[in-house]
């Protein structure tokens, strides 16, 4: 079975293609131009695996959160390749696989959300079972959904290092990685099962409305009356 | 040479193929979202082209009857980067699996050589008025990829003074259209507003929306639609008095438009009234389309000229 796996919900962004049982991955730490790298990564490993980007049985995808932006690249670049070759996707959330990736049982998956916020997921039996979010909340909140002995992984965690040490938390060693070989390995046995779902019933998961208010919510606030909707 | 363009700049979604034979399909999804903020919300328009995407291109390929183009074009600036990514993004994971090339295009060269579409087409030189929500710019059109810049705003789009002053009016967004309508049963002799900038053959539009918000505070029992025809009356006749200057200037009696403004009824009346030849896209293909991003893929690729997949977008890509 041939696979590839897409991520770009942090600030590393990866991707990972599994041949058979040969994986070989390319990721990146970027500001800014994830658009010029991903597209081109597929189609490389593609090529240095001795396939055609046709020649996949599926392809996989996180599918949020994360920054928007960086996000939707990778998204869009998935179902570009999986519509071209009539394939089916296989969605995933971006702090399922990071949690997964650190093959522990109890795990705090976290994407650094601004605002002094984080993505935030909370794991048990090795990320087989999601106990709590994704969701948008403080670090605190992250930490009061649990105590007991747990480790925190994604770029979230590295973010809020002190929290988390003062907390007594351990980090994962390397927090930062996009977790595609580990999206790719799970999406593999995914499609096994006949879970794909065809490009367009992809959804992404934001968590967080965009910061714009509509013109009946703008003449709320004016006159100080609560928003009906936010 | 089989063509599918992809545009997602802005708030249309949309696919468009095109070949030798012209326009085989032409899908448009337009984003409605934006008429509560009362103008475009750039992070409603990337997630809403992520929704439509895909199904907007099946169904541009469908109705063109083709399964894989040869080539796949798409916007990549200039535009709001979170919505061109989607749609460049969407087409290069396209073109990976394909195994076909990719063009990059600049969207207002799409704009530009849209009237190429048209039968007869015009040919080079000629005049080409871009105008809309973001752009009011005056090209002289040497041949494909050879343009130079006769005119162009100093402030507002023209598009842009039409959405002001339509929500000046109270008249919703987009305000183009309506304005348009109601400007068609008005008199503009009853609201005389300025033509600012005579003699020159760039443009300025901020004076003139704060002229129409003077004059409406003044004279609040103006009737709508005779505010509305005094304003149009005063952009036009700014549009109007470039392209006719540069018609003299450079001697050359080819015009086009294009860009949504392109679609005003009463700048298409008034350019069918001139002794200019003149080329007009329908009022379809004025506003942002598939069609004029494969347009311009095709022709790049009939000369050999094609972008590598690390293509980066580019949000102020300029023409010239």
């Amino acid at each position: 079975m041939n696979v590839l796996a897409i991520d770009t919900s942090g600030p590393v962004v990866g991707v990972a293609l599994l041949v058979g049982d040969a994986l070989s991955t390319r990721t990146e730490r970027v500001l800014r131009g994830s658009e010029t790298r991903i597209a081109t990564w597929a189609s490389e490993l593609c090529i240095a695996a001795g396939i055609a980007v046709a020649d996949l049985d599926g392809v996989a995808v996180s599918r949020g959160p994360g920054a928007f932006t960086g996000l939707r690249v990778g998204l869009s670049t998935a179902l570009g390749i999986a519509h071209g070759v009539g394939c089916p996707v296989i969605a995933e959330s971006s702090l399922r696989s990071r949690a997964r990736r650190v093959g522990q049982d109890r795990v705090l998956s976290m994407l650094d959300a601004r605002k002094s916020r984080v993505y935030a997921m909370w794991t048990e039996d090795g990320g087989r079972s999601v106990t709590s979010g994704p969701a948008d909340v403080s670090v605190e909140e992250a930490l009061s959904w649990t105590s007991g002995v747990f480790t925190a992984t994604g770029e979230g965690a590295l973010a809020y290092r002190e929290a988390l040490e003062a907390a007594g938390v351990p980090i994962a060693s390397d927090a930062d990685s996009p977790a595609v070989d580990t999206l790719v390995r799970f999406a593999a046995e995914s499609l096994k099962r006949g879970e794909g779902v065809q490009p367009t019933d992809v959804i992404p998961v934001y968590l967080r409305r965009p910061d714009a208010r509509t013109i009946a919510e703008r003449a709320a606030a004016k006159q100080g009356v609560a928003p009906a909707t936010r | 040479m089989v063509v599918l363009g992809i545009e997602t700049s802005c708030d249309e979604t949309a696919a468009s193929v095109v070949d030798a034979t012209g326009v085989r399909s032409d899908v448009v999804y337009s984003q409605t979202i934006h008429e509560a903020y009362g103008g475009v919300v750039p992070e409603l328009a990337s997630r809403g082209h992520v929704e439509k995407i895909g199904a907007v291109v099946a169904a541009s390929l469908h109705e063109a009857g083709v399964e894989r183009p040869d080539v796949v074009a798409a916007t990549s600036g200039p535009g709001l980067m979170g919505a061109v990514l989607v749609g460049l993004s969407y087409a290069k994971g396209l073109a990976a699996a394909w195994n076909v090339p990719f063009v990059g295009v600049n969207h207002l060269e799409g704009h530009l050589l849209s009237p190429l579409l048209e039968d007869p087409a015009p040919s080079f030189p000629f005049l080409a008025l871009v105008v809309s929500g973001g752009h009011t710019t005056l090209y002289l059109a040497e041949d494909i990829g050879k343009y130079s810049v006769l005119g162009s705003t100093r402030d507002d789009a023209a598009g842009e003074a039409y959405d002001k002053t339509a929500r000046l009016l109270g008249l919703g967004y987009p305000g183009g259209p309506v304005v348009d309508r109601l400007a068609a049963t008005g008199n503009a002799d009853a609201v005389p507003l300025p033509r600012p900038m005579p003699g020159e053959l760039d443009f300025s539009f901020s004076g003139l929306k704060t002229a129409v918000r003077n004059r409406v505070q003044r004279f609040p029992d103006d009737n709508v639609e005779d505010v509305c025809a005094g304003f149009q009356a005063a952009v036009l006749d700014c549009l109007m008095n470039r392209i006719e200057a540069a018609s003299r200037s450079t001697g050359i009696t080819r015009v086009a438009i294009a860009g949504g403004v392109a679609a005003n009824s009463g700048l298409r009346a008034r350019l069918m009234a001139s002794d200019l030849t003149v080329t007009m896209p329908p009022k379809s293909r004025c506003t942002d389309n598939g069609a004029m991003i494969a347009n311009v893929g095709r022709l790049y690729a009939l000369r050999g000229q094609f972008h590598d997949l690390s293509f980066a977008a580019q949000p102020g890509w300029a023409l010239t």
